[in-house]
């Protein structure tokens, strides 16, 4: 402002001038050229008259505004004009203080926006690498998984070869179909010291073409390799390569035992090769079965098929037209093919599951938890407000400007966004490393698990505007006319209105959001839960299970296979602390198993169309070692290992194959010979926890003799004691026997829901982070705005009101907004369930049973933060609580 | 004096008035004594703008003065050569004298 003279008798400065020679000068140097202007003004006016004075001034003024602007767009340190600098350390020392004075809140804002940024960022990271990033093949978004429903039966992921065949045939959107099976087989090494298992491919003609895989060395299998007669013949992948032959170049050429024969490696797969199927296989070898296989037969439902869409042609498309062709199918082969219908899905989707619910469930987690973060970062700025604006009055009063205190408050906000936005940066790599440890080894994984920027930056950015947009409410209130209001409102300590009301209305959507978010991942980890409780059939607790690779010598004949087999098994079951031994061809939960077709004898089943089981060669002892109930009729003894040939069959069996009758007596045709069924067995799942009991069949191994063997040992010893010491024994029997993957059967059992249980880790933590932010956020905005009512509360008690009721009164208050969320969330969740229940069938979101906990939790945090404050201030002495802080 | 930078015209004004005023170097006795000289009208803000950018080099120095003994009297800043401006404005100087083809003896009496 121009310096006016005290004196009324002279003439005013021209205040035009002075005002733009105020404007133009700097700050350090604009009293000073006032001043000196002034005075020249009065030498001239005293001298020459104020006409003369004001010319002068004017000419002074005008003159100025070059070399003084000149000054300040060029002077370092400048406190105007562009090199703000000096001001912006000046804000941020400042901030510095002002966040160390309400260290809770400030915790409370970065804790929140760190998590919001790091967590968000981490657990989409891994979910890309994990369930989003391409397969390694050419046009991986053209592969397509197969499998076929059952109309009541369920589904299975494999397909019938006659029926492959025909869809491969009469389809225009699939260009090439394969079909395989992954079997368990004996490879030995030459040079090296005993057997080791391995797992197989058996891949038809067409399997290498759908997948687009090129040998890295060698060749692939070629059409001649099918050849009846051909030269046997293996694959190896990168790994099995790695380990077995230390990445020899040389390899190709050679020959290594396999199974009861020996084969010649021709190529070895790129590393690509070992990404299918999921978890990889050692070797791929020649898919080839006789004519008269249950594999020709339309009953069979036994192969693993892919095939690779035309350039153009959409899964639904092709969906579509597989439908069609099988309903043709079902017209030619009402028997077997009557209630049949393919399944298609993207092969991708097919080996981690269905991704798409899965990523709304978690993209809707993501929001709501940057939701929860910033309704977190807006309540506490706001809440901290609450008692600037008497400093701010101050400030303006002493001359600040109001875009000095923008720039101060937006400094603040600054502050805290960039201390949380480096420890968010921070903490996404160790939360994803953390995650991924916690991965499942039988999923697909990519070599490593970036962080992927684009997350980081949305989630930064997101952040950021939360930060600024906390701001706005501080920045209208920078605007109100009446300083001294603010002063006095200041002085008391009280709370704005408005304030308060978008206080409680942060907490109570902060609350609401978190209940939905919480709720869906409840409900994602009961699926998990569920499935986890599923009735096996199995006593799994207690067996150790392992795979057990016959010496050259018991290759030799039958009779040697079974003697050695047996043999294994007494030493077993002669171990101490082992209760039972068995052994078994197949295993449930272990990879392998054998489906056929079988013929009811007396029943019209002829070849092809033959009803299913899946066959179990087993010693006597193993139905009770896994505790298999006899439900009717008798289990299998040593005596049924010789003689008339019986089978025990699972109660599915018996209900499917003879339907109101009783089965046990009946007779089966099956491997060229007449069975009968001595008794019943109770359902037990064998692979999967999703699907139904399949029908099972349970033969006397010594019926039918092969040399790939289980031992399956019922002990409470731990599996790797019991292990050691059997290798030992065994190795008295022949050096030649090994023993492989020893693993615990309910560990089997956990693993085939690995990838239920990763998504759930990932929900779950999702729905635990929402809760802590909401928590943090909760407790610190209560705190702060009980703190802020010390002097209400101590006007109270001043007139009379108890502690008791004072707190309560406080907590009431308290209580009633956490209630208004709880209720919002609630009703949110219920209105949302149908919506949701659309994409996620069998997900229903709204359950007490994670409802009540979550409740609890934040009445608890909420209760806690105000609490202390509370009953603090009820202590306070009235006078000092009047006379502010 | 770094080496190369050479003064302008007006700042060797400032400096000289300066050096002329002793401890009486207000923003205005420098003016009016640079007026008196030169018989040119000085802009107050050519003058401040200078003190500036010599001060920024370090040198001149200002400090505060007493606050001057009426009603709503106030501190001004008093500009004063630095050891470093002396040494400045002997070098500007013996150059312009250099310059001019006279002697050093004759330049600086």
């Amino acid at each position: 402002m121009p310096k006016r003279s005290a004196d009324p008798r002279q003439t005013p400065v021209p205040a035009l001038a002075a005002w733009i020679a105020a404007r133009v000068a700097p700050a350090d140097d604009r009293a000073d050229v006032l001043h000196d202007l002034e005075e020249g003004f009065r030498e001239r006016n005293e001298t020459g008259g104020a006409a003369s004075a004001r010319a002068w001034y004017w000419r002074q003024t005008i003159r100025s505004i070059g070399p003084l602007l000149g000054r300040r767009l060029t002077r370092p340190g400048a406190s105007r004009g562009p090199a703000r600098m000096g001001d912006l350390r000046a804000d941020l020392r400042y901030a510095v203080r002002r966040a160390a004075r309400t260290p809770v809140v400030s915790l409370a804002v970065i804790l929140a926006m760190a998590l919001g940024i790091g967590a968000t960022t981490a657990i989409v990271s891994v979910m890309e690498s994990v369930f989003l990033e391409a397969l390694p093949f050419p046009q991986p978004e053209r592969l397509v998984r197969l499998g076929t429903s059952m109309r009541g039966l369920g589904s299975a992921p494999e397909v019938n070869a006659l029926d492959a065949r025909d869809w491969a045939a009469q389809s225009r959107t699939l260009e090439r179909l394969g079909q395989f099976d992954v079997e368990p087989v004996t490879v030995r090494l030459d040079g090296a010291d005993g057997p080791v298992s391995s797992t197989v491919l058996f891949g038809d003609a067409g399997m290498t073409g759908v997948l687009g895989l090129e040998p890295m060395l060698g060749r692939g299998l070629v059409r001649s390799d099918f050849d009846k007669g051909a030269v046997p013949v293996v694959v190896i992948g990168q790994r099995f390569w790695r380990e077995a032959f230390g990445g020899d170049p040389r390899v190709v050429g050679r020959s290594l035992g396999f199974g009861a024969g020996r084969a010649t490696i021709v190529g070895v797969w790129p590393e690509a090769g070992d990404r299918f199927p999921a978890g990889g296989v050692d070797l791929w070898s020649p898919l080839t079965y006789p004519e008269d296989s249950f594999l020709n037969q339309r009953g069979s439902i036994a192969l693993g098929t892919i095939a690779r869409l035309r350039a153009g042609a959409s899964v639904d498309a092709a969906a579509a037209e597989l439908a069609t062709i099988a309903a043709r199918l079902a017209a030619a082969y009402p028997e077997t093919n009557t209630n049949r219908a393919a399944l298609i899905d993207p092969l991708q989707a097919s080996m981690v599951g269905p991704v798409r619910p899965m990523l709304i469930v978690i993209a809707l987690s993501i929001a709501a938890v940057l939701i929860v973060a910033c309704a977190n970062i807006a309540n506490l700025l706001l809440a901290q407000t609450c008692d600037r604006g008497r400093e701010f009055a101050l400030r303006t009063s002493l001359g600040a400007t109001r875009g000095r205190l923008v720039r101060q408050l937006l400094a603040e906000s600054l502050l805290l966004y960039v201390v949380a936005g480096a420890a968010g940066i921070a903490l996404a790599p160790a939360i994803a490393r953390a995650l991924i440890a916690r991965y499942p080894d039988a999923l697909p994984l990519t070599a490593d698990v970036g962080i992927d920027g684009r997350v980081l930056l949305i989630a930064m950015a997101v952040t950021l505007a939360a930060a600024l947009i906390a701001s706005v409410p501080r920045l209208r209130a920078l605007g109100r006319p009446s300083l001294s209001g603010d002063l006095a409102d200041g002085a008391r300590g009280l709370v704005s209105r408005t304030q308060r009301r978008t206080s409680a209305a942060l907490v109570v959507a902060q609350v609401a959001v978190s209940i939905v978010v919480l709720l869906g991942a409840g409900a994602l980890l009961r699926t998990f839960l569920r499935l986890s409780s599923v009735a096996t059939g199995l006593d799994d607790t207690r067996v150790v299970t392992m795979r057990l690779t016959l010496p050259e010598s018991a290759l030799q004949t039958p009779d040697r296979t079974l003697r050695f087999q047996d043999a294994a098994r007494d030493l077993a079951a002669a171990l101490p602390g082992v209760e039972r031994a068995a052994h078994a061809m197949f295993l449930p939960f272990a990879a392998g198993h054998w489906h056929d077709g079988y013929e009811r004898v007396g029943a019209a089943d002829v070849r092809p169309n033959l009803p299913m089981a899946d066959f179990y060669m087993v010693s006597p002892e193993f139905l009770s070692t896994l505790g298999i109930a006899i439900r009717q009729g008798r289990g299998l003894t040593a005596s049924d290992d010789r003689g008339a040939p019986v089978l025990v069959v699972s109660e599915t069996l018996a209900a499917r194959a003879f339907p109101g009758q009783p089965a046990i007596g009946k007779q089966v045709r099956w491997e060229n010979r007449t069975w009968e069924i001595v008794g019943i067995a109770a359902d037990a799942r064998h692979g999967s926890l999703w699907d139904p009991p399949d029908p099972d069949v349970y033969v006397p191994r010594a019926q039918v003799i092969r040399d790939n063997t289980w031992l399956v040992l019922r002990t409470t010893r731990p599996a790797a004691a019991i292990a050691g010491e059997l290798r030992a024994r065994l190795r008295t029997l022949d050096s030649g026997a090994a023993l492989t993957d020893v693993r615990r059967l309910d560990a089997r059992v956990a693993e085939s829901l690995a990838s239920e249980r990763f998504r759930a880790l990932l929900t779950g933590s999702l729905g635990s982070l929402a809760l802590l932010l909401a928590a943090v956020g909760i407790y610190g905005v209560v705190s702060y705005t009980v703190s802020r009512r010390t002097r209400e509360i101590g006007i109270r008690m001043a007139l009379g009101q108890s502690r008791r009721g004072v707190v309560l009164r406080v907590l009431a208050g308290i209580w009633a907004m956490v209630a208004g969320g709880v209720v919002l969330g609630g009703a949110v969740t219920r209105l949302a369930d149908g919506v949701i229940a659309a994409w996620l069938p069998g997900l229903p979101v709204w359950e007490a049973g994670t409802l009540l906990p979550v409740v609890a939790v934040f009445f608890a945090v909420a209760t806690l933060a105000a609490l202390g404050p509370a009953r603090r201030a009820s202590r306070v002495d009235l006078v000092d609580a009047l006379r502010g802080d | 004096m770094p080496k190369g930078d050479f003064l302008g015209e007006f700042e060797i004004y400032v400096l000289l008035a300066l050096s002329q005023l002793d401890d009486r170097a207000y923003g205005n006795a420098i003016r009016r004594e640079i007026e008196g000289r030169t018989g040119r009208e000085i802009a107050v803000g050519a003058v401040y703008a200078t003190l500036g950018r010599l001060e920024d080099k370090g040198l001149v120095r200002h400090r505060l003065s007493a606050v001057d003994p009426v009603p709503g009297g106030r501190a001004r800043k008093v500009f004063r050569l630095t050891d470093a401006g002396g040494r400045a404005l002997r070098h500007s100087t013996t150059m312009l004298v250099r310059m001019m083809g006279l002697d050093d003896a004759k330049a600086i009496r």
